[in-house]
C-alpha cells in the first residue's frame, strides 16, 4: 500500500512536473509571440457594391424611372397606354393623399399564373422580360476569381492594374440604374442610402487583422469575421463613431478565420468562404464563394478595403423584391427585370438539374473603423489598451 | 443612489456603536475647537437643485418637476455663497409659480391624493377646513423648515376653502394653497435667524430652525426633514449630544450623496456644461450624450472614492479608477461594452480602472476638466491653468485687459507654431499678457495631451506635444506627473477645507473664523484628508453656527482665509 502510494505519488508527481515543464515551455512560446503579435479590431462602418462606372457603359441609356417602369409593366401585361396612365396617376395621388398603396395593385399584381393574377415580386417569371438594361464597358473594379483572366470572355478589366478576368458581374446588373452609377470617389446613392438605414440598426460587423508585424511585407496575417451583438454608434456628423466596443456574437454562421499576407502593404487574402448574417432590410446574409479580400490599414487607425467573391443572386434578388413596389417606385429599378438579369448574368455554381447559375461574381467596397470587440458573456470590458 | 446595499448596511450595523464613540468625540472635537466669530447673518435663495431635492424628498420621486428657474450667480467660486446676492425677478416669479401650479396638481391628482393627502374630505366638491390643515400643516413644516404660525396656516386654509368654494373641489382647493406655499419666500428664501448664545456671553448662535436648515442644505442639499426639525423644536439639536446624533443619521443616508453631488457640482462648476459646445466638425465625437455622461462620470468618481472608498481627497487627481459609458468609452478610446446588446449607446455605466501609467488616471483628464475649460475649437492652457487656480487652489487669477490680441494663439494651423505652447509661448512676448500667463500656463500645459474634447492626443499638427511644466516650483513633464503635483501641493486640500465651509455657510469664511478654518485644515490632514471626516467636524462645530455680534460684524473682513486661498496671482 505504502509502496504503491509511493509509486502514485512519484508518477503524479512527474507527469505534474512534465506537464508543468511543457505548459512552462508553451506558455514561454505562446508569450513570446504574443510579445510581438499584434491585432487590430475594426467594425464595418460602409459596405457597397463596387462600381465604377464609365460613359461608355449603356450605350442605348439608362433603365426607365419609376413612371416608365408602371407604364411598361402595365402596357406589356395587356393594359392600353391610356388606361395605364390613368391606373398610374390614380394610386400615386391615392398614395400621396395618404389614401394607402391599394391603387397599385394592377402594378404589384401583373403576374399572371394560370389565368390569375399574381404578385409579380414574388413570381417575377410570370411576367414578360421587360428587357433590362445591363452595362457593357472594359473596366469594373473587383477581382479575377475564377482564376480565368484574359481567358474570360465575360470579365472585365481593373481600371487600376489592368489585369484582365475581373469577376464582378453584380456591377453589369446594377451598371444602368441610375442610383447605382458612380465612380470612386464618388459612391452610388442608393447603396449608401441602404447601408445608412441598416447600420443603425442590424448589428454591427467585425473584422480583426493580426500580423507578427505590420510594417513587414510578406508578414502572415490572421483575418477574423464576426458579427456583433450591438449596433454602431453614430457621431455628432452622423458618421459611425470610433473605438466603440462590441460583444462578439458567438453564432459559429458568421465566425470566419482565414489567413492573408501583407504585399506591398496591402493585406491580401483568398478563403474558399465567408459568411456573415446580413439583415431583412439588406442582403440577408453574404454567403461568398471563392472569396478575395484585400484591405489597407491607414496610418489614421481606419480601415479599406474590398472584398469580393461569388454571392447567390436570389439573395440580391430578394434584398429589393421583398419590397418590390418602394424599390419601383423609389429606387427606379424593375424588378421583374432585375431578376431576370440577375439569372442571366449570374456566373457562377450552376444548378446540376437545370444547369441555371446560382452566383454571381461580386465586389463590395469596405470601409472600416478602429473598434474594441470583447467576447459575448465578458461583464466588465475593462482591458488595458 | 451609489451608497450600496452592502455599504448603507455596514453604516447602519455600526452606527449605534458610532453614535456612542461619537457623543465622546464631538465632545473631543468640540474642546479641542478654537474660538471663532462666526459670520453675517445671511438669505440664500433655493437653488433649483435644492428646490428640486426638496420636494422629491417632501411628496417622493415620482413627480414631474420640470421646469427652469433663474439662473444662479456664482461668488467666491460656489453658487452657494451666490445664493445670498440674488432675488427673484417677476419674471423669474412667473416660472416659480407655473412650476409650483404643476407640482400642485399633481400632489394632489387622483394617482397621489391616496398617499400624500392624510385625509379624505367629508365632501369631495367642498372644502373640508379640518383635512386642509392636516395637510398643510403637515407639508408646509417641511417646506417652510418650521412649524407654521397659527396665522400662517390659517391664512393657508383660507385660500383652500375658498378656492375650494370657488372651484367646486377640495383638492384643486388644496393646490392653490399648496401653490401659494411653494411660491412663498419662506419656502423659496431660507434665512439665518440668531439667538443669543447661551454657551458664549454676548455671543449669537443661530437659532435650532436655521441651525437645522445649515446643517441639512450642507449634508442633503435639501431641507430638513421631520426628525431634524423635532430635534430643533425639542431643543436637543443645539446640546452636542442631539446634534451628534443627527449629524451621524444624516452622514448615514444615502441621501448624503446627493449633498456631495451637489457640493462637487458647485465647486467643479459643472452646471457650466449646460453651456458647453463643441464644434462638432473638429470633435464630432463630443455630443451633448458625451458631455452629459461627462458631468455625471466626475460625479460618480467623486462619490465612489470620497463615500463608498472614504478614501483621501488628494487621491482623486491620481485615482485610476473612474465609471465610464460606452459613449465616453469612445472618447477615451478605451473598451467599454454596452449593457444593452443592442444598443451601444446605452448608459450603462460600468466601473473602469485605468491601467498603470495611463496618462488618464486621475480628475485633471477627464473630460469634465479638460473639456469644460477648453474653446469650443481648441484647447486652452490658459483656461485650464486658470480653473486649476481657481478651482482647485482657491486662487484669484485677473481678468484679461480688454484689449488682447489673440490672432496667434487662436490660429491653430499657424505656419510657424505649431503647438499651443508655441502658440502661448508667441502670445508672452505681449508683456502686458506675460505677467498672468506665465503663471497659468504652465500648469494648464501640463494637459495638452488632451484636446478640447478630451481625448487623448500625442501630437498636435504632426509636431510632438510637449506637456512639461512647472507647478509652485515642482516640475512635472506630463499630465500625470501634474496630476501628482496637484495632489500633493498644500493648496489643494486648504482650498477644498474652505470651499466646503463657505459651502455650508453661504458665505466665505472671515477673519474671526480664521483659526477654526486653521483647524480645520489641520484636522483634514490628521483625518487622512477624508471628505466625510470634513464634513462631521464642520457639522458638528460650534463655529459653523455662530453668527457675529454686531461689533463684530463691523470689523468683519470678507475674504477668504486659509492662507494660500488669500493669494491672487499677479
Amino acid at each position: 500500500m505504502a509502496a504503491w502510494k509511493i509509486n502514485q505519488d512519484f508518477h503524479g508527481g512527474l507527469v505534474r512536473c512534465l506537464a508543468t515543464s511543457v505548459a512552462a515551455v508553451a506558455i514561454a512560446v505562446l508569450s513570446s509571440q504574443a510579445a510581438r503579435a499584434e491585432t487590430r479590431d475594426f467594425a464595418f462602418s460602409l459596405f457597397y457594391p463596387a462600381t465604377y462606372t464609365q460613359p461608355d457603359n449603356c450605350p442605348q441609356g439608362a433603365n426607365p424611372r419609376t413612371h416608365d417602369i408602371y407604364k411598361n409593366a402595365l402596357v406589356t401585361t395587356g393594359t392600353p397606354p391610356d388606361e395605364a396612365e390613368r391606373i398610374i396617376e390614380t394610386a400615386v395621388s391615392a398614395s400621396g393623399s395618404g389614401g394607402g398603396n391599394a391603387g397599385f395593385k394592377p402594378i404589384t399584381e401583373r403576374g399572371k399564373f394560370n389565368g390569375q393574377a399574381v404578385n409579380a415580386y414574388a413570381n417575377p417569371l410570370t411576367v414578360p422580360d421587360p428587357g433590362f438594361k445591363t452595362a457593357v464597358g472594359r473596366y469594373a473594379l473587383g477581382f479575377n476569381l475564377d482564376g480565368r483572366g484574359a481567358a474570360d470572355a465575360g470579365a472585365f478589366e481593373h481600371p487600376e492594374t489592368h489585369e484582365k478576368g475581373i469577376d464582378n458581374q453584380l456591377f453589369r446588373v446594377y451598371g444602368c440604374l441610375a442610383n447605382y452609377q458612380a465612380t470612386p470617389p464618388a459612391q452610388p446613392n442608393y447603396p449608401l442610402e441602404t447601408w445608412e438605414m441598416v447600420a443603425g440598426t442590424m448589428p454591427a460587423w467585425l473584422l480583426s487583422v493580426s500580423a507578427e508585424d505590420f510594417s513587414k511585407d510578406g508578414s502572415e496575417v490572421t483575418i477574423t469575421i464576426d458579427r456583433a451583438l450591438n449596433r454602431l454608434l453614430r457621431d455628432g456628423k452622423g458618421h459611425p463613431r470610433s473605438h466603440a466596443t462590441f460583444r462578439v456574437d458567438h453564432d459559429p454562421r458568421s465566425h470566419n478565420v482565414f489567413k492573408g499576407k501583407i504585399e506591398n502593404g496591402v493585406i491580401k487574402a483568398s478563403v474558399p468562404k465567408v459568411y456573415f448574417m446580413g439583415d431583412q432590410f439588406f442582403i440577408p446574409d453574404f454567403d461568398f464563394t471563392q472569396v478575395k479580400l484585400e484591405l489597407k490599414l491607414e496610418d489614421s487607425g481606419h480601415s479599406h478595403g474590398t472584398l469580393g467573391g461569388y454571392l447567390p443572386w436570389i439573395g440580391i434578388y430578394y434584398q429589393h423584391g421583398a419590397n418590390g413596389l418602394n424599390a419601383e417606385t423609389f429606387r427606379g429599378m424593375d424588378m421583374v427585370g432585375l431578376y431576370r438579369a440577375l439569372m442571366r448574368t449570374a456566373d457562377a455554381d450552376p444548378d446540376p438539374a437545370t444547369g441555371q447559375n446560382r452566383r454571381i461574381s461580386t465586389a463590395w467596397f469596405m470601409e472600416l473603423v478602429p473598434a474594441f470587440t470583447i467576447p459575448a458573456e465578458q461583464a466588465n470590458a475593462n482591458v488595458p489598451k | 443612489m451609489l451608497l450600496s446595499k452592502k455599504l448603507l448596511s455596514g453604516i447602519c450595523g455600526g452606527l449605534a456603536a458610532a453614535l456612542l464613540a461619537t457623543e465622546f468625540a464631538g465632545a473631543a472635537l468640540a474642546a479641542s475647537e478654537p474660538e471663532s466669530t462666526g459670520g453675517n447673518l445671511i438669505v440664500r435663495r433655493l437653488s433649483a437643485d435644492q428646490y428640486t431635492a426638496t420636494l422629491l424628498s417632501v411628496f417622493g420621486q415620482d413627480l414631474d418637476l420640470g421646469g427652469r428657474f433663474e439662473p444662479d450667480l456664482r461668488e467666491s467660486g460656489l453658487l452657494a455663497v451666490g445664493a445670498s446676492r440674488v432675488s427673484v425677478t417677476s419674471t423669474g416669479l412667473e416660472r416659480y409659480e407655473a412650476t409650483a401650479r404643476a407640482i400642485a396638481e399633481q400632489v394632489v391628482d387622483e394617482h397621489h391624493r391616496a398617499t400624500l393627502v392624510p385625509c379624505t374630505p367629508a365632501n369631495a366638491r367642498a372644502a373640508d377646513d379640518t383635512c386642509a390643515s392636516a395637510f398643510l400643516s403637515n407639508v408646509g413644516r417641511l417646506l417652510y423648515r418650521r412649524s407654521l404660525t397659527p396665522d400662517e396656516l390659517a391664512v393657508q386654509v383660507r385660500v383652500a376653502h375658498t378656492s375650494a368654494g370657488t372651484v367646486k373641489s377640495f383638492y384643486d382647493g388644496l393646490s392653490i394653497s399648496l401653490a401659494m406655499m411653494l411660491t412663498s419666500p419662506q419656502f423659496l428664501f431660507y434665512r439665518d435667524v440668531a439667538e443669543p448664545d447661551p454657551g458664549n456671553k454676548g455671543g449669537l448662535r443661530l437659532t435650532a430652525h436655521s441651525k437645522a436648515s445649515r446643517l441639512s442644505f450642507l449634508l442633503w442639499n435639501a431641507g430638513p426633514d421631520k426628525e431634524l426639525i423635532a430635534a430643533a423644536e425639542s431643543g436637543v439639536l443645539h446640546t452636542p449630544k442631539g446634534l451628534n446624533r443627527q449629524v451621524e443619521r444624516m452622514m448615514s443616508s444615502p441621501r448624503l450623496e446627493t449633498g456631495v453631488r451637489a457640493f462637487f457640482s458647485d465647486m467643479l462648476q459643472l452646471d457650466n456644461f449646460s453651456l458647453l459646445t463643441k464644434d462638432t466638425a473638429i470633435y464630432p465625437k463630443f455630443t451633448i450624450d458625451v458631455a452629459r455622461d461627462a458631468r455625471e462620470q466626475t460625479l460618480r468618481t467623486v462619490v465612489d472614492h470620497l463615500l463608498l472608498r472614504d478614501a483621501d481627497y488628494r487621491q482623486l487627481f491620481t485615482t485610476p479608477n473612474t465609471f465610464l459609458t460606452p459613449l465616453l468609452g469612445t472618447v477615451y478610446e478605451v473598451p467599454v461594452a454596452p449593457v444593452d446588446e443592442l444598443d451601444s449607446s446605452s448608459a450603462g455605466w460600468q466601473p473602469f480602472s485605468f491601467p498603470a501609467g495611463d496618462p488618464r488616471a486621475g480628475f485633471l483628464a477627464q473630460a469634465s476638466f479638460v473639456a469644460l475649460h477648453s474653446h469650443p475649437g481648441r484647447s486652452s492652457p490658459t483656461l485650464r491653468g486658470k480653473a486649476l487656480r481657481e478651482i482647485l487652489l482657491c486662487q484669484t487669477v485677473p481678468d484679461p485687459p480688454a484689449n488682447v490680441d489673440f490672432t496667434i494663439v487662436q490660429d491653430t494651423k499657424h505656419a510657424t507654431y505649431k503647438t499651443a505652447r508655441d502658440r502661448v509661448t508667441a502670445h508672452l512676448l505681449n508683456p502686458v499678457c506675460a505677467g498672468c500667463h506665465k503663471l497659468i500656463d504652465p500648469m494648464g500645459l501640463g494637459l495638452e495631451n488632451f484636446d478640447s474634447s478630451g481625448a487623448y492626443r500625442a501630437t498636435e499638427n504632426g509636431v510632438k506635444i510637449d506637456a512639461s511644466g512647472e507647478i509652485n516650483g515642482t516640475k512635472f513633464t506630463n499630465a500625470a506627473e501634474l496630476a501628482r503635483a496637484v495632489s500633493a501641493t498644500p493648496q489643494t486640500a486648504s482650498c477644498l477645507v474652505n470651499r466646503v465651509y463657505a459651502y455650508g455657510a453661504g458665505r466665505p469664511a472671515v477673519q474671526g473664523e480664521a483659526d477654526f478654518i486653521k483647524h480645520l485644515e489641520s484636522s483634514f490632514a490628521g483625518d487622512g484628508y477624508r471628505l466625510t471626516a470634513l464634513l462631521r467636524r464642520i457639522a458638528t462645530s460650534k463655529a459653523f453656527y455662530r453668527v457675529a455680534a454686531p461689533e463684530t460684524r463691523k470689523a468683519e473682513l470678507p475674504t477668504q482665509l486659509a492662507s494660500q486661498s488669500q493669494e491672487t496671482v499677479k
